[in-house]
């Protein structure tokens, strides 16, 4: 028996940010649902970036 | 660089909760923020605190009671930063409960001018009203207008005072006054916002009008209606979301919904471009309150009041839209106010000082207040920013607004410098967390320096150091739609901290949008502990 998850590919947006993230990233965010039209996802805020060792 | 921890929870409490058919995520959330059974998520309306807990509450019901069976002339006086909402459930509910259109009317003086709450410089322009008002009404101010009250009697006007701002030792003299902050009240919130402490002294007249006679429980009007305002109100004043306040904004959501609102709350969330059928606290602090506030903020709250007076959508849109346009100059103004406060600090390190406290000639008395909270946020310190203003004799004075970070009380700062230096600050007033002052323009460096002194003796290392509280990981199944909708249908806010993550990802992709913000694309990874000790993760078996 082999144990498998299914990790899904998530979209996050950063307000007020422009400086690049490293390519593994600790983050802190909020979880929202983001409507378009009738269309609807999930969405990361991200709010804060752990960057201590 | 902040020290990242997670919000501690009893894990007894989240399976208490859970076996009370709570979504296990949700348990876990409520557990940590310090709710004990499922009993206290209960927000129906019938769950509120009762109003004859409220001091005085009943008897500012028989006042109004009294003064509109005697056709006595009304006027709600609001003041300037009170948030239209208190003023317009008190109009709007006290012409439901029976006064005629003629018999009430409301003032909002011009914070330019007139000063904080209940001046005599307001009864002054009260007193030469036609038909003159014989019982004023304060609303989110009055408690601490000793002398504007004892004022409006010699000019032949009674006050009653609802407010929940922290009175003095010394209550001032009114006909009665409903403040759940009051020394014997023991109204067990005292959250309670000014929006909602008038809705309770509605509350109570209208069950003193039932007991007249006047309605029945099948007849009664139906002051429910103006919980959209209430919930409004309550998110934009920033109160703790106690159980108490979270029923108000609950209920006050639910009739939103269902589009059960005055025309121009409803105007505010078309000209903001929010769908109120799925009106959420976050719309109402972030999207509704402030374009409602904008024009407080930079002339008068009369706007403000008159939209959510409004009973006509065509002219609601219309009020709604100006304001929207206000708010974007509020936007510019404010912005060019940061730029110009950063400029000022580049010279020297923020981090260096232990508060911050500017002042510029060309900054504006409306924004002080956003900009010191933005800068708050920035830098991590207690923030004052001053704008100039004009004292009654032509002096040339600051009118500052500061906010502070947790574990720094401002105004007992304030109250410091002010003991040590009896006449540096004329006048200041506020809480923990936020604080208004007046000084002369020439005491500026004065009060800098004390004020910085005070800060060093207080603020400790600790205290400057940024915190982020956080809510642990989800499990990679929980980054989907139902979850998120879950958590957005629950009711978060000030003192009830909305959920934040904590997780680790792969950065898969990253690029700018409009030049500002960061959109990413990301993988979570999964940790070996989430994975197989994680209470709340799950596995697929393949």
């Amino acid at each position: 028996m082999r144990l498998l998850r299914i990790i899904p590919l998530v979209q996050g947006v950063w307000f007020n940010r422009t400086q690049e993230l490293p390519q593994q990233a600790r983050l802190a965010y909020r979880l929202v649902s983001d409507r378009f039209r009738a269309e609807a996802r999930v969405q990361l805020m991200i709010e804060a970036l752990d960057d201590q060792s | 660089m902040s020290i990242f921890s997670q919000r501690p929870y009893s894990s007894e409490i989240a399976k208490i909760l859970e076996s009370g058919e709570l979504h296990p995520l949700l348990a876990r959330l409520y557990a940590a923020r310090g709710v004990n059974s499922v009993d206290e998520l209960q927000l129906d309306f019938n769950h509120l605190l009762p109003p004859n807990t409220l001091l005085h509450c009943e008897n500012a019901a028989k006042i109004l009671a009294d003064a509109i069976r005697d056709q006595r002339q009304l006027l709600i006086v609001a003041d300037y930063d009170c948030d239209a909402t208190a003023c317009a459930v008190g109009i709007r509910g006290l012409k439901m409960l029976g006064a005629s259109s003629k018999q009430i009317d409301f003032l909002v003086p011009n914070r330019f001018t007139m000063g904080y709450g209940l001046t005599p410089e307001v009864i002054d322009l009260a007193k030469v009203l036609s038909p003159k008002p014989s019982l004023l009404i304060t609303v989110d101010n009055g408690i601490a207008s000793h002398v504007g009250i004892n004022y409006a009697k010699e000019h032949g006007m009674d006050v009653l005072v609802t407010d929940h701002h922290l009175p003095t030792e010394q209550l001032p003299n009114a006909l009665a006054i409903v403040n759940p902050n009051q020394a014997q009240c023991r109204f067990q919130s005292k959250a309670l916002a000014g929006v909602g402490v008038m809705f309770y002294v509605l509350i109570a007249l209208r069950a003193e009008l039932r007991q007249r006679g006047i309605f029945t429980s099948e007849t009664q009007p139906k002051l429910e209606q103006l919980l959209g305002l209430v919930a409004l109100g309550t998110v934009a004043d920033v109160a703790q979301l106690d159980r108490n306040n979270r029923i108000l904004v609950s209920q006050g959501l639910k009739r939103i919904r269902q589009g059960i609102a005055p025309p121009g709350l409803l105007a505010l969330f078309e000209v903001a471009g929010r769908n109120p059928e799925i009106a959420n606290p976050f719309d109402l602090g972030f999207a509704i309150g402030p374009r409602l506030n904008a024009a407080g903020r930079l002339a008068d709250m009369s706007l403000g009041i008159k939209l959510l007076l409004c009973d006509d959508s065509k002219s609601a849109l219309e009020i709604s839209q100006e304001l929207d346009r206000i708010n974007r100059e509020r936007r510019v103004i404010e912005s060019g106010m940061q730029e110009s406060a950063l400029a000022h600090l580049t010279d020297r390190d923020p981090d260096d000082r232990p508060a911050l406290c500017l002042w510029n000639a060309n900054w504006h008395q409306g924004v002080v207040g956003i900009v010191a909270s933005r800068l708050k946020e920035r830098f991590n310190r207690p923030a004052i920013i001053f704008a100039p203003a004009e004292g009654s004799n032509g002096e040339a004075l600051l009118r500052g607004s500061g906010r502070s970070i947790a574990g720094f009380h401002l105004r007992d700062a304030l109250d410091l410098v002010s003991k040590r230096k009896p006449s540096l600050i004329q006048k200041f007033g506020g809480h923990a967390m936020a604080a208004g002052l007046t000084i002369r323009q020439v005491d500026f460096e004065d009060f800098e320096e004390s004020f910085f002194q005070v800060t060093s003796e207080l603020l400790t290392e600790d205290l400057l150091k940024r915190r982020c509280i956080h809510d642990g990981e989800l499990r990679p199944e929980d980054f989907n739609v139902k979850t998120s909708d879950i958590l957005m249908n629950e009711i978060w806010g000030h003192g009830f901290p909305e959920p934040l993550f904590y997780g680790e990802f792969d950065v898969l992709q990253q690029s700018l949008m409009k030049d500002k913000h960061l959109r990413l694309q990301l993988k979570p990874r999964v940790s070996d502990e989430t994975a197989s000790h994680h209470p709340f993760s799950a596995r697929r078996l393949v």
